[in-house]
């Protein structure tokens, strides 16, 4: 049996993960990465089990400023603490069941629907934008500007303070899907929460005298109804609604394109045959979705794929690895934009499912659909470079594309 | 609104991501499975509560059966 390579950063694995999750899926399917100081799981039935698994706990924020932090970090870092740990994304039962509910109510399908209307009109501008220019930055000019708008309009915050978010939005994102070599990343994090709830708070008062249809009022209303939802539960859930939309969304974006452009005849497909065009979503979703891992930590001793895990332990689910499963998709290695049934993993699964599911692929049909009409001569003319992260599948900008 | 009777609800099991809002939502008519999926178990129907929970589902896959 040949070694692992226990870093998850190394340039070869960052670049091509592939043939990495195979050696995993095949040889090692529960890993214990010495490096990484935790499990990985790579197959999917094994990453499905552990997302629908109650044993396995999505609280990753505790056990790390208990363990991690001194004394001193941990009182310096209170606020970054105190709002982390109240992400729905972080919670497990019941704290998790009570806010979820809440908060997918501003998030349900209708409540998407009636957004409609505002993303396609984002995508009319910033694509009205494109005409007559020889070449564009896919990362600067659409990706990056596009989700951002979007979410501010869902939360009901004026356009021009968009460009605000994306300072405190890169920032959380820093510290959560962990960069590397970022000493300062939980200084700077807990700078950009205190302006961003400052900020939010502002918005909120203006909400209590006159609200408005957006889900700052929404959830302003649930929370006048639920004596236990606090006035923080509703600006930190803002928060985390701008973070969790903004940046996997905008890799969603490049990291589909991209992979279109790679593989002409799928592009061509999708551009002649626009009724494909849902399938070809959860297809780029699969093949290069913007999360390859997420976090969890045993709740108790288990035992996965003959391998003794202790409870305290934390475990890498590779997405990734699991979506390119032989054992769940035929012919994984190949992008197939009419691949149906298509049950990859990246939004999730279980209690924890993406809630922005819904707007995702809506803002990802209406973009997708626009920019192969309007640009049908697009190539990409810059390298595909992957930015070194764990969790996160992202590539590293500009994004040069060539229109004409 | 339509006359027709609400008779049940039902949840396809390929599309369901086993988020169990519909278990927070109506404990009393849904409950997970086994398998992660959300499964109907309702004797009675409350047609104003079945709806409120379908539109919940973050991949909308409950199904709303009438009477014919």
């Amino acid at each position: 049996m040949l070694t692992v390579n226990d870093d998850l950063l190394d340039p070869e694995i960052i670049q091509n993960p592939s043939p990495y999750y195979k050696v995993l899926r095949e040889q090692h399917p529960c890993y214990w990465n010495e490096r990484w100081r935790g499990w990985v799981l790579t197959r999917y039935e094994d990453v499905y089990g552990a997302l629908h698994s109650p044993k396995m706990l999505a609280d990753r924020i505790t056990p790390f400023f208990k363990t991690r932090l001194s004394d001193e970090e941990r009182e310096r870092f209170a606020l970054t603490y105190e709002v982390l740990h109240s992400f729905v994304v972080f919670l497990d039962p019941p704290e998790h069941t009570h806010l979820r509910r809440i908060f997918s109510r501003a998030f349900m399908p209708r409540a998407v629907a009636t957004m409609r209307g505002v993303v396609e009109s984002y995508v009319k501008d910033f694509f009205d934008q494109w005409e007559g220019r020889s070449s564009v930055d896919l990362n600067r000019d659409f990706a990056y500007p596009f989700p951002a708008n979007v979410i501010a309009s869902i939360i009901g915050a004026p356009r021009e303070d968009v460009h605000r978010f994306h300072g405190w939005a890169d920032a959380l994102t820093t510290l959560l899907l962990a960069g590397v070599g970022e000493e300062q990343r939980m200084d700077r994090a807990q700078a950009a929460l205190i302006e961003f709830k400052a900020y939010l708070r502002c918005l909120y008062d203006e909400r209590v005298k006159n609200p408005r249809d957006d889900m700052m009022s929404w959830l302003m209303e649930v929370q006048r109804n639920d004596p236990t939802l606090t006035p923080d539960d509703v600006l930190h859930s803002c928060i985390l609604l701008v973070n969790a939309g903004h940046e996997t969304t905008q890799d969603l974006i490049c990291n589909t394109l991209t992979t279109l452009l790679q593989t002409p005849d799928q592009l061509e497909l999708l551009r002649q045959k626009p009724q494909h065009m849902k399938t070809g979503i959860e297809e780029g979703l699969r093949f290069n979705g913007p999360l390859k891992g997420t976090m969890r930590v045993a709740g108790e001793d288990m035992v996965i794929a003959d391998k003794p895990v202790r409870a305290g332990d934390r475990i890498l689910l590779l997405m990734g690895a699991a979506n390119r499963d032989p054992a769940k998709f035929d012919d994984p290695e190949r992008f197939d934009a009419t691949r149906y049934p298509n049950l990859h993993l990246s939004f999730s699964h279980g209690i924890h499912f993406c809630l922005g599911a819904p707007l995702a692929r809506m803002e990802m049909e209406i973009a997708f659909n626009e920019l192969l009409r309007r640009f049908p001569r697009m190539e990409l003319t810059s390298p595909i470079q992957w930015d070194p992260r764990i969790l996160g599948r992202s590539i590293v900008p500009p994004i040069n594309l060539r229109l004409d | 609104m339509q006359q027709r009777k609400l008779v049940r609800a039902c949840v396809d099991p390929d599309l369901c991501v086993g988020s169990a809002m519909c278990v927070s939502a109506s404990p009393g008519s849904f409950r997970m499975g086994s398998d992660g999926h959300a499964i109907y178990v309702a004797d009675a129907v409350d047609e104003a509560s079945a709806l409120d929970t379908a539109e919940l589902c973050p991949v909308s896959t409950i199904q709303l059966i009438y009477e014919e």
